[in-house]
């Protein structure tokens, strides 16, 4: 069985992982929120702009509830097992 | 008008009812005690039958209704056929209350000699040709024959014999008697003398047949015990025959046996003592030889000192001074080791010394000077073993050390841990203005509002974040290593975890630097 190596980021790397994920975070759910909004302006209103507008909001404020989140307590630094 | 309509119905209803004929008289009383006894039956009737079937409810019925208990006793009589009626017959009817014309009063003991019984003319008025003829008629009755007295010392067939003649007698006398005929009086007293006559023979018979049985029955005891004693006397000399000739083979047997253990015994004596003697024998011959090899060496010293104090006298001075100066050669022998073996340990320090504080761009590897101060301390000259004292040597333990802490590891040259701390600057900047526990906006205000920090250099004696930088910076140009992982370790927050790294690589370098001091300290000492 191989040995199994812990591997942690450097201290100097922390604060930068931290935004790495952050970013990650809210562009992911920036994203979702304007795909959820696309889908509901095509099959609910019309094709009007709004949901579109709510739902990138939506996702930039998950977003930016997560990185603070993450920032705040040690979630999303993670300890890779190689 | 309302009169009338009562008067009416009245009548109405008593044509209704009016069948053409009277009405019969009410019986109340009279159908009361019917229904009562009918259902007084019908209770007792029934919990006779349950009882019989259910041995619970019999226990209440018995307890709690009166004339329960003997109503189902005489049931269970009745059904298991143990009614206690009674058991007269009716010959014993007739032989108790008498026909019912003629009685006999007296029934004499030698016979049947009875007497007509004087019936009361008045009490039963007959014709007079039935009163002839019932005077001249007697009723036959015979006594019954008494058991035979059987011997004792008889065998058990005579008596049986006996009684079974006399219970046929007396069968064939009460089927007589039970037929009740009526005799004229001349063969009624005919057939008693006859039956007299009968009974004498009979008692005779039985006394004859009783004397005859014990007569027998002494005559072959007598016979059967004489065979007996012979058959006894036969039995008892073949019997001692056997057993006298049991006892001699089995002490044929058991003398053999004796005779062939005692002389197993005396062959294994006698191989012991053999082998005891010839043991004996040898130990003797080996003493002897020994003696005489002792006698031998004794004369070949005798011969030798002969020899020495001879041709030999100087051989003894020369020895010892061959021996002394083998001493002085050991001592100039390991006198030069241990020299040569310092002046490479110093050779070596000096060697890492200079590798740690040289100004280069890579790491520094540390290994090939480890296993050759490893070799050296181990061929040191007059330093004690390891196996032979307690108190580990000081040189052992540096070098333990300094393997442990370099060895297979790469340690960083002051160049790259200036250039290390010059990269987390920024990072320090930007750390030191976040608050506690910032979320994602206090670390976007500290990024923003560290653009404009001021840098400072050379030496400060503020206890801002700028100046431990400066203080750090100007102490790691100067190869002041020591102040300056005193400055990084005394940051707090997150400066400290980022530093965090830098600091276990410049401590290690410290330690080592610091055990390479130690070192050269020691080999100057020895």
């Amino acid at each position: 069985m191989a040995e199994q190596l812990q591997v942690s980021p450097v201290s100097k790397s922390i604060l930068n992982d931290k935004w790495d994920v952050v970013f990650s975070n809210l562009v992911v759910k920036t994203g979702l929120g304007f795909g959820a909004g696309v889908v509901a302006s095509v099959l609910l209103f019309k094709r009007r702009a709004f949901p579109v507008w709510l739902g990138v909001g939506f996702g930039l404020g998950r977003g930016y509830a997560e990185g603070d989140a993450i920032f705040r307590s040690s979630a999303g630094l993670r300890n890779v097992k190689a | 008008m309302l009169r009338s309509r009562t008067v009416f119905n009245a009548a109405k209803r008593g044509l209704a009812t009016f069948a053409g004929e009277p009405a019969a008289a009410p019986h109340p009383v009279r159908n009361f005690l019917v229904k009562f006894a009918a259902a007084t039956s019908l209770f007792y009737v029934g919990g006779v039958a349950l009882s019989v079937y259910n041995d619970q409810f019999e226990e209440l019925f018995t307890d709690n209704v009166p004339l329960a208990e003997p109503l189902v006793d005489f049931y269970q009589s009745y059904r298991d056929g143990t009614l206690q009626t009674s058991k007269i017959s009716l010959e014993e009817l007739k032989l108790k209350f008498g026909e019912l014309s003629n009685k006999v009063e007296q029934i004499p003991n030698a016979g049947a000699t009875s007497m007509l019984a004087q019936t009361d003319p008045a009490a039963s008025p007959k014709t007079k040709a039935a009163q002839v003829l019932e005077d001249s008629l007697v009723m036959l009755r015979l006594p019954q024959v008494p058991p035979v007295a059987t011997l004792d010392t008889a065998s058990a067939a005579a008596p049986s014999a006996a009684n079974h003649l006399v219970d046929s007698v007396n069968e064939i006398v009460a089927s007589v008697n039970a037929q009740s005929l009526l005799l004229p009086e001349d063969s009624y007293n005919a057939v008693t003398l006859a039956w007299g006559k009968l009974t004498a023979a009979l008692q005779q018979l039985t006394a004859d047949f009783d004397h005859d049985v014990a007569q027998q029955v002494a005559r072959r005891y007598g016979e059967a015990s004489v065979e007996l004693e012979h058959a006894y006397d036969a039995r008892l000399k073949a019997a001692e025959v056997e057993i006298t000739q049991r006892f001699l083979d089995e002490f044929a047997n058991f003398k053999a046996q004796l005779e062939k253990h005692s002389s197993e015994e005396l062959a294994c004596a006698l191989q012991a003592n053999e082998q005891a003697l010839l043991a004996k024998q040898s130990n003797e011959v080996a003493l002897l030889s020994i003696k005489q090899v002792e006698e031998f060496n004794k004369i070949l010293s005798e011969k030798l000192d002969q020899e020495r104090q001879g041709r030999l006298a100087k051989l003894e001075e020369l020895n010892t001074s061959v021996a002394n100066l083998t001493q002085v050669v050991d001592k100039v022998d390991v006198f030069v080791k241990k020299n040569e073996v310092l002046t490479r340990l110093t050779l070596l320090t000096t060697e890492i010394r200079d590798r740690l504080q040289s100004g280069d761009l890579t790491s520094v590897q540390l290994d090939d000077q480890l296993s050759e101060l490893k070799t050296l301390s181990d061929i040191l000259p007059g330093k004690p073993h390891k196996c032979c004292t307690k108190t580990p040597h000081l040189l052992d333990v540096l070098v333990a050390e300094l393997d442990q802490l370099a060895a297979q590891q790469q340690i960083l040259s002051n160049e790259q841990l200036y250039n290390r701390w010059s990269l987390l600057q920024d990072d320090l900047k930007t750390a030191s203005l976040l608050p506690p526990n910032s979320g994602i906006l206090g670390h976007l205000s500290a990024k923003f509002f560290s653009l404009f920090l001021f840098n400072k250099s050379g030496s400060s004696v503020e206890n801002d974040m700028d100046s431990v930088i400066a203080r750090v910076s100007e102490n790691l140009r100067l190869a002041n290593l020591e102040n300056a992982v005193e400055e990084v370790v005394n940051l707090k927050g997150w400066p400290r975890v980022l530093c965090d790294e830098w600091v276990h690589e410049a401590r290690k370098k410290l330690e080592v630097e610091t055990l390479v001091d130690a070192l050269d300290c020691e080999v100057r000492t020895l």
